[in-house]
This record gives C-alpha cells, sequence and structure tokens, in this order.
C-alpha cells in the first residue's frame, strides 16, 4: 500500500476547506481511495480549523496518524501541528512564521503566500489558491487537474472571478518552480482510475435513506446532524418526499410516528441532546410497534456539550434510553460506505421487525469525507410490503396478534375491514387498553421476541467488520467510527509480533451473540477501545457475556489514534505473557 | 378590548399607564456605563446581537438592580460562554434549548422565596430570560408562553435574528416567507422558505404578558426605555429584538444602519408597544415609529443575499408586501384620525 497525508492548518474562513476539498475531488477523480477528517471551531465565524487528506492506493479507513505534509497558515497552526508532522515530512509555511524548537527535521518551505496573493493578485483572499498551486507543485498534482476542477467550481461566478483564480494559481505554482525543490517519490501515490464517489456520512445517511425509499424527513436543526435535513431538502422533494422542519425533536420524532403509521417510510436524524428529548417517543413507537429510522449522530456530551466535537456515548441511550421495557434495534455503521448501506438496512429492518431502529454513527463519521465505490444501494434490502392478512379476528383486525411470528400484521390506515388503533397504552391483540398482568407479560415477551428474531435474518450476516480471522491472543472489539484507527492498530501490532484481531460489530441491539461469542472462544483477552468515559460498549460485552474487559476510553472530542490502541493492545499481551508466567512458575 | 395610539417621535416614552411615575428618561442618568456586554464575546462582525443585548444590560444595570439572566442555547449563548467575563457582574445560568422560561421560572421562584425568607430583598434583582428566535418560535415556545401564563415578574428578550445562525443558517419558525437557508433552500421544486412567520408579540398577549415591545439596536433610546419599562412593570414582560445577521442574512458587514432603516422604512419591522391594564383587560397598542415615505419591501430584499432568489420572481415579492400592507392595516385607522394616510406620512424618515 502507498498512502500520502496531507494536513492544512489555518484560520476558519481563510480557505482551509476550499484547499483540502479540490485536493480531494482531484484525488477521487486520479482513482485514489481517500479518508479526511477536519475539526470546526467552536466559533460561529473565526477560530482555527485544520482539514487532513489521507491519500492511498488502497481502500483505507483511517485519515492518518502522523502527516508526510503540513501546510500551516498562521502562527498558531503550526505550532499546534507541528508535532504531529513525521520527521522526514515536509513542512509548508507562512514566510513570517517563526519555527517553534522542534525534534523534527523536516523540509521546510517557508512560502509568502499573503504576500503572493496581495502582491500579486491584489487580495487576500485568494490566498487559498496560491497555497493550492504550490502544493500541485510539490505532491505533483497536475496542473490541469487543477484548472479544471476552477473552472467547474466558478462555473456559475463571472468569468473575472475564475480568470482571478486561475492567475493565482499560476503565481503559486510558479513561485514553487522557482524556489522550491521536488523530492522524489513525495507526493499523490498513483490512482487506478476508478471512477469513485466522494462523499461526507451525512450525504451517505441521506442517500442510503433515499435509496432505501424514504418519504417524509422530519428534523430539527442540531449540528452534527443538520447536514442530513439539509441534503434532503434539495433532493427529497425531487424523488416525490417531503421535508418538513419541525419546532423541536420531540415534534419530530412525533411526525415521524404519524407518518409511518400512515403508511410510508420517515426518518428523523438528530445527535445526543435530540435522542434525550426523543426517548418518550422511542418508548411509544415501541410499544406501540411502529417502524422508524432515527439517527443519532453524536457529540461530546452531557448537556449541550461539545456540539462540534466527537464522541461515542450514546449507546447505553441508544439501547436502553426511555422508561420501561422499551425494545429497538440499535446499529452501527463503521465507515462512510457503510453509512449508505447501513441506513437503507436500518429501513428494511424497522419495516420487518415494525420498531425504531437507531443508526448511531458520530461527528467524526458524519463529517469526514470519503471516497466510495459507486452502486452500493443496489446492496440495499428492500421491506416487503406491509401485510394486513391474517389479522382478521372476530370480525375485527387484530393489530397486535399473537401467534408464533411475533411480528403482527400491519395495515394502512383506510384499508377496508382492518380499522385499528395503535396506542402507547399497554394493549391486547386488538389494541384495548389493557392493564392485567397477563397482557403486559405476554405482550412485553411479544415485544422482545422481535429482537431475538433478528439475530438469524440473512440481512444481518454480515453484521461485523473483521480485522484478521482466527485464533488470536488479544481481541480487540470496537464500533462505529472507532474502527478506522483499531484496523491500522490491529496492523501495526501484527508487524511488532503480536498476535491480535479485532471485531466491530454494526448491529448493538441486539448484539450479535453467535458471532460475538466465537470471537471471545478464540482470543484469550478482550481489549475493548472507545470514545466515553466510561467504557459503555466495555459494560454492555461485559453484562451480557459476563467476560473479563480491558477498556479503552478517550474523551478528548477527537477520533482514537492507532498508536494509543497499540500501546494497549502490547499491554494486554504482556499482561497475557506475565500470567502464563506465573501460571508456569506456580506450576513447577 | 383594546386602544392604539402613536407617538409624533421615534420611539417610546418613559411613561406607562401601568406605571404609577415614569422611568426615568436614559440621558437622565448622565454618562452611560460601558458594562453591558463588555469585550470578550466572540459575535461576528456586524452582529445586530452583540449592539442588542449590550443596550438591554446596560438598561437593566442603569435601573440599579443586580441582573439574574437566563438563557437559552443559540448564538448569543455561543458568542458569550467562552469567556463569561464578557457578562460583567451579571449572574448567568444557561440552560437547554428548550427551557428559558422555565429557568426564567425556576431562578424568580427562589429569589421570591429568599425573599419571604428575608434573606435578599426580591427588589434587588432584575430576572430577565434571553434567547433567540429558535429558542422563542420553536423550541422554547412551550416554556415561554407557560412562563407568560404564570404571571411572574420578569423580562423575556428574544433576539430575533431570523434562522438557526450559530449552526450553519437552518430556518426557523421566525424565519421571513420567501428566505433561502440550508434547509429552506431556494429550488426549482421549492422556492425558499414556504411558510409565514407567526408574530411573537401577539402570541404573547394572548398568553396574558403584561408588557410586550418590539425594538431595534439602532434605536438604543427606544430599546433601552422598552426594556427598562418591561423590568418595572409588574408581570412578565416580552420584548423582541430586531438583530441583524451578515453571516445568515448574507449581507455586508457595514450595513446594519441601512437594513434596519428600510426594515423600518419598508415595515418590514414595526416598532410598537402594548401594555395591559389587567383590572379592565385593556390592551393599549403604541406606534412608535412611523416611516416618513413608505418605501416598498423590494428595497429591503435588495441589501440581503438570502432573499436573492426570491428577488427574481416578481409575485414572491407582491406576496410579501401584502404580508406587510395587511399587517399596517391595523394601524390605519388611528393614522387616518390623525390626518396621515399612511403612504405620506409623518416624522423622521
Amino acid at each position: 500500500m502507498h498512502d500520502f497525508t496531507l494536513r492544512i492548518a489555518g484560520e476558519s474562513g481563510e480557505g482551509v476547506i476550499t484547499i483540502g476539498e479540490t485536493v480531494a475531488r482531484i484525488a477521487a477523480r486520479e482513482g485514489l481511495h481517500l479518508v479526511t477528517f477536519r475539526t470546526f471551531p467552536a466559533e460561529i465565524k473565526g477560530g482555527p480549523c485544520m482539514m487532513q487528506l489521507r491519500l492511498s492506493d488502497e481502500q483505507i479507513s483511517y485519515h492518518g496518524e502522523k502527516v508526510d505534509c503540513l501546510v500551516a497558515l498562521n502562527q498558531y497552526a503550526l505550532e499546534e501541528n507541528l508535532p504531529d508532522l513525521k520527521n522526514n515530512g515536509t513542512l509548508l509555511c507562512e514566510a513570517e512564521c517563526d519555527l517553534p524548537e522542534s525534534d523534527l527535521a523536516p523540509t521546510i518551505h517557508k512560502v509568502p503566500f499573503e504576500r503572493i496573493a496581495v502582491r500579486e493578485i491584489g487580495s487576500r483572499i485568494s490566498k487559498n489558491i496560491v497555497v493550492l498551486g504550490v502544493l500541485s507543485h510539490l505532491l505533483g498534482i497536475p496542473r490541469k487537474s487543477v484548472e479544471d476542477f476552477l473552472a467547474e467550481k466558478f462555473a456559475k461566478k463571472s468569468k473575472a472571478i475564475l480568470e482571478h483564480n486561475l492567475r493565482a494559481l499560476e503565481n503559486g505554482i510558479g513561485f514553487a518552480e522557482a524556489h522550491i525543490e521536488k523530492r522524489s517519490g513525495f507526493g499523490f501515490p498513483a490512482g487506478d482510475k476508478e471512477r469513485r464517489l466522494l462523499m461526507t456520512g451525512n450525504e451517505a445517511i441521506a442517500l442510503g435513506a433515499a435509496a432505501a425509499g424514504l418519504k417524509c424527513f422530519f428534523g430539527y436543526p442540531i449540528t452534527p446532524a443538520s447536514e442530513i435535513m439539509e441534503w434532503l431538502a434539495v433532493h427529497l422533494p425531487k424523488l416525490g418526499g417531503k421535508v418538513l422542519q419541525t419546532e423541536d425533536e420531540i415534534s419530530a420524532i412525533s411526525a415521524v410516528a404519524g407518518a409511518s403509521w400512515a403508511g410510508e417510510k420517515a426518518m428523523t436524524a438528530t445527535s445526543g441532546p435530540g435522542v434525550s428529548l426523543m426517548s418518550e417517543a422511542l418508548g411509544l413507537l415501541s410499544i406501540a410497534e411502529i417502524p422508524a429510522v432515527i439517527v443519532d449522530s453524536q457529540r461530546g456530551g452531557p448537556s449541550t456539550g461539545m456540539p462540534t466535537k466527537t464522541e461515542q456515548s450514546d449507546l447505553l441511550l441508544a439501547v436502553y434510553g426511555s422508561h420501561g421495557d422499551a425494545p429497538r434495534i440499535v446499529i452501527a455503521p463503521t465507515s462512510v460506505a457503510d453509512c449508505i448501506t447501513m441506513t437503507g438496512l436500518a429501513f428494511y429492518l424497522a419495516e420487518k421487525y415494525q420498531m425504531p431502529v437507531i443508526v448511531l454513527v458520530d461527528q467524526a463519521l458524519s463529517a469526514r469525507v470519503e471516497t466510495v465505490n459507486p452502486g452500493l444501494v443496489k446492496n440495499i434490502p428492500l421491506a416487503a410490503a406491509r401485510l394486513s392478512s391474517g389479522g382478521e379476528r372476530d370480525g375485527a383486525f387484530a393489530r397486535y396478534r399473537l401467534a408464533d411470528n411475533p411480528v403482527s400484521p400491519a395495515a394502512i390506515p383506510g384499508t377496508e375491514g382492518c380499522e385499528h388503533m395503535v396506542t402507547g397504552m399497554e394493549h391486547d391483540e386488538f389494541g384495548n387498553f389493557a392493564c392485567d398482568e397477563e397482557t403486559h407479560t405476554v405482550m412485553t415477551v411479544k415485544r422482545f421476541r422481535k429482537l431475538a428474531a433478528i439475530e438469524d435474518d440473512p440481512a444481518l450476516e454480515d453484521s461485523c467488520l473483521y480485522i484478521g480471522q482466527g485464533p488470536a491472543d488479544v481481541g480487540v472489539v470496537t464500533w462505529g467510527s472507532s474502527s478506522g484507527p483499531v484496523e491500522e492498530a490491529i496492523r501495526e501490532a501484527r508487524r511488532l509480533g503480536i498476535s491480535a484481531r479485532a471485531i466491530a460489530p454494526k448491529i448493538l441491539n441486539p448484539l450479535p451473540h453467535g458471532k460475538l461469542k466465537k470471537f471471545f472462544a478464540e482470543v484469550k483477552c478482550v481489549v475493548v477501545p472507545e470514545l466515553n468515559f466510561v467504557g459503555q460498549l466495555a459494560a454492555l460485552l461485559r453484562s451480557t457475556y459476563r467476560i473479563p474487559t480491558i477498556g479503552l476510553t478517550k474523551i478528548k472530542g477527537v477520533p482514537l489514534e492507532p498508536a494509543e490502541i497499540v500501546e494497549k493492545i502490547i499491554e494486554a499481551a504482556n499482561g497475557l505473557h506475565a500470567r502464563s508466567e506465573q501460571r508456569n512458575g506456580t506450576a513447577g | 378590548m383594546f386602544r392604539v395610539l402613536f407617538n409624533r417621535e421615534i420611539g417610546t416614552t418613559p411613561y406607562s399607564f401601568l406605571l404609577p411615575e415614569p422611568v426615568r428618561e436614559i440621558a437622565d442618568y448622565g454618562a452611560i456605563p460601558t458594562t453591558g456586554l463588555t469585550s470578550g464575546h466572540q459575535g461576528c462582525t456586524g452582529c445586530g446581537m452583540v449592539v442588542g443585548t449590550n443596550q438591554v444590560l446596560r438598561a437593566l444595570k442603569l435601573m440599579g438592580k443586580h441582573v439574574v439572566a437566563s438563557i437559552g442555547t443559540g448564538c448569543n449563548e455561543v458568542i458569550t460562554t467562552q469567556n463569561t467575563s464578557c457578562w460583567g457582574d451579571v449572574s448567568v445560568d444557561h440552560n437547554n434549548f428548550p427551557n428559558t422560561g422555565a429557568t426564567l421560572s425556576g431562578n424568580i421562584a427562589v429569589l421570591n422565596a429568599l425573599g419571604r425568607a428575608g434573606a435578599v430583598s426580591p427588589e434587588a434583582f432584575t430576572n430577565v430570560g434571553i434567547a433567540g428566535d429558535g429558542g422563542t418560535y420553536d423550541i422554547g415556545l412551550q416554556a415561554l408562553l407557560a412562563w407568560i401564563a404564570r404571571g411572574e415578574n420578569g423580562v423575556y428578550i428574544c433576539l430575533n435574528n431570523q434562522a438557526y445562525m450559530n449552526t450553519g443558517v437552518q430556518g426557523s419558525g421566525a424565519t421571513p416567507y420567501g428566505t433561502a437557508t440550508s434547509t429552506t433552500p431556494f429550488g426549482k421544486e421549492i422556492r425558499g422558505n414556504q411558510r409565514t412567520p407567526q408574530f411573537l408579540p401577539d402570541l404573547a398577549l394572548a398568553a396574558g404578558v403584561s408588557y410586550v415591545a418590539t425594538a431595534t439596536p439602532l434605536y438604543h433610546r427606544d430599546l433601552m426605555l422598552k426594556v427598562q419599562k418591561a423590568a418595572a412593570i409588574e408581570g412578565p414582560s416580552v420584548v423582541e429584538i430586531f438583530s441583524v445577521c451578515p453571516e445568515g442574512w448574507k449581507s455586508e458587514t457595514d450595513v446594519f444602519h441601512e437594513i434596519t432603516q428600510l426594515a423600518l422604512a419598508s415595515r418590514a419591522w414595526i416598532l410598537y408597544e402594548a401594555e395591559r391594564e389587567r383590572g379592565t383587560n385593556t390592551v393599549l397598542f403604541t406606534l412608535n415609529h412611523v416611516p416618513k415615505k413608505i418605501a416598498p419591501v423590494s428595497d429591503y430584499l435588495e441589501l440581503q443575499e438570502r432573499f436573492a432568489g426570491m428577488r427574481r420572481f416578481p409575485e414572491m415579492v407582491a406576496r410579501v408586501q401584502n404580508l406587510l400592507d395587511a399587517r399596517w392595516s391595523f394601524w390605519k385607522p388611528v393614522l387616518e384620525a390623525n390626518g396621515i394616510d399612511g403612504e405620506e406620512s409623518i416624522g423622521h424618515a
């Protein structure tokens, strides 16, 4: 595998993201695989921001730890990001920056980006295009690709604006050609020229939902999930769907309940604070057995917390949140590609098992841009239409009929002879309120039997991401976006001679018991890396399987890094070693 | 029952028929302290909300009471919580998005209880709730209306910038018809926001507010007198402030003055106040600004790119014009009775 990691750091509003997105688009066109990571300032305008891109000639799922090339547009960006530059990396920084003391010996190029922009182009805001010019020379990005991209980007603007930007590009390239020597073997890996799509996790979720037949989206703006509603607001009406912004999250999920009962596929997307508000309605969807898809793009919590930072701290909320025994399905995509197929799967599961399905992602996955192979929507299983047959009993429609199959007949309102009531009160087969001990028991069992039926569903055959196979000393269990850095860590641990493998269940309620039990039988200890304080997945695993776990938790608002996972794997392996020596000692 | 008046000068007066004594004229305080919202906030260049909050806090502090603020999540919270020192000597309680009204009640209940116990003098405090339009028209509406219904003493300030600006400009319940936001994009199928906002003063009056007013930081005397009256009048009061937002309105950062003047001249923003006399349940409306010459709303739409899509469709602009005309017709009888036909009117431009 040949890969290259680039980071651009500066002030929000300086065009950092534009540079990153341009490089990303061009790389994707060259047929490279790509994963990006970007930080968002907490400020509305301004504040430090950075975008990192990792390009590779093979499929990757992590944005890279140390960077090959760092572009720092101001002193703060330089000081904050320099420690992440590889020892043999290249630094491009604004000419006026003072280099901080460092043990690193990178190749350094000080470039007067701002002066070129102001003097040669006459506008400070062209600075980012000058940067792009210098990068194009340094990384060997074909000049024509950049020019074509800019032409497309500014197609709707005046010709003068395009010429202005082309001149900035020209000046950047000119400066670089005169002052910067190219390093051989440094820059873009060669791509396979295959066409790939470039999208964020949020766009992938919206696309997956649309492909699965979403007809009604109800939502309320919340970082980092708003982009899903924004994408759908543009595209869903074209597909005959409806997007409605409600006054709050309680209203959004209640509208989903109404629309879904009325017979259309409905969804809402929010973040942790929204799920907290939706908790009561989650219980309603569960007891009333109404299909619904709820996306939770997790952010730093609790309360308003850290809206622009990532965290995986809503797992227990997703699995248990709501009063009473309220079964629901929780799934967790591990990549942007997963966001398409698993959001689609969520609709399938919701319809088939008539219950709420929560899609758990996090800010890092929602916001990251990644290359995705085209055609993934074809893998989405489509749910069969709701069937009212078999619901007739004693001249009425038994919406909650008790039978071997815990999934009852479901009629769309208005179906003649199938008039019925769905309700959040405990009810008998016909929806009549009943609070006797018998009814509450059999109905609760019925609702939980649906969860038990899910494990054998063929649609969930690929419900786990496996990294490595067979017996191993150290087994890592992780979930969601943390599986990217875990994959890198397993590769590194093996390179160091440690026997390690990993599994990331993509369905977290119900857990894939068969697959996890087999995994636990094949490994000697279990490490659980995740982005929360108490170790929520570890807690779930311990209580479900009564196994000891070694937790690795992080609450810094940023993704796990492979190095910290490797360290934990080594620690776990050494622990095994020590214990086996101890055993051998006592035996001898 | 209601009565309608208008002022010949721009802005309100220190008088209220709910107050035995007028509040003090702002100029009579002498130098106005610079300790409103002080330096350290992170508002964007050209933000109208910062100026508005500054004037609100100054007005309340001039009254000599300790200000206890309950603030809801929103732009104002985001820009004032990284350096909390910008609040000066105001005590601030940041609660969740939906809860500004409820938190206000909690604050007031404790101060009243401490007052009854003799621990503090409730008269020494002013309780103010500050929220944005999202936290008022949408998610916070239930808490606000319930707070008003409880009839407590306090001031609720809505800083209305007409969308969710701190999260990337999503439409809100206060977003004007035809506006392009990220959740109400201007496209072929749907041309921007299709809803017409409710009017907060109407909602507040229906819920039983004692005093409600609209204001703009461009006329600081008007705004500050209204806030002082709101604080002095017994019962719940609401002041809604027009908050220019260059980031979300896609306008230049230095046209705060021009945009506000055009909003007033076109009547896209009407400066008025309403007081309720509880005994007779009479509401007295006072119009605080009559444009010298009424400007067509197309002038107001001009400086803001959020309206760029709508400007291409005369039927949409006409619809907005009709809405504004209909709203203005409420004031017509009193203006005509005073010999002002509403087109060519009085006072300053």
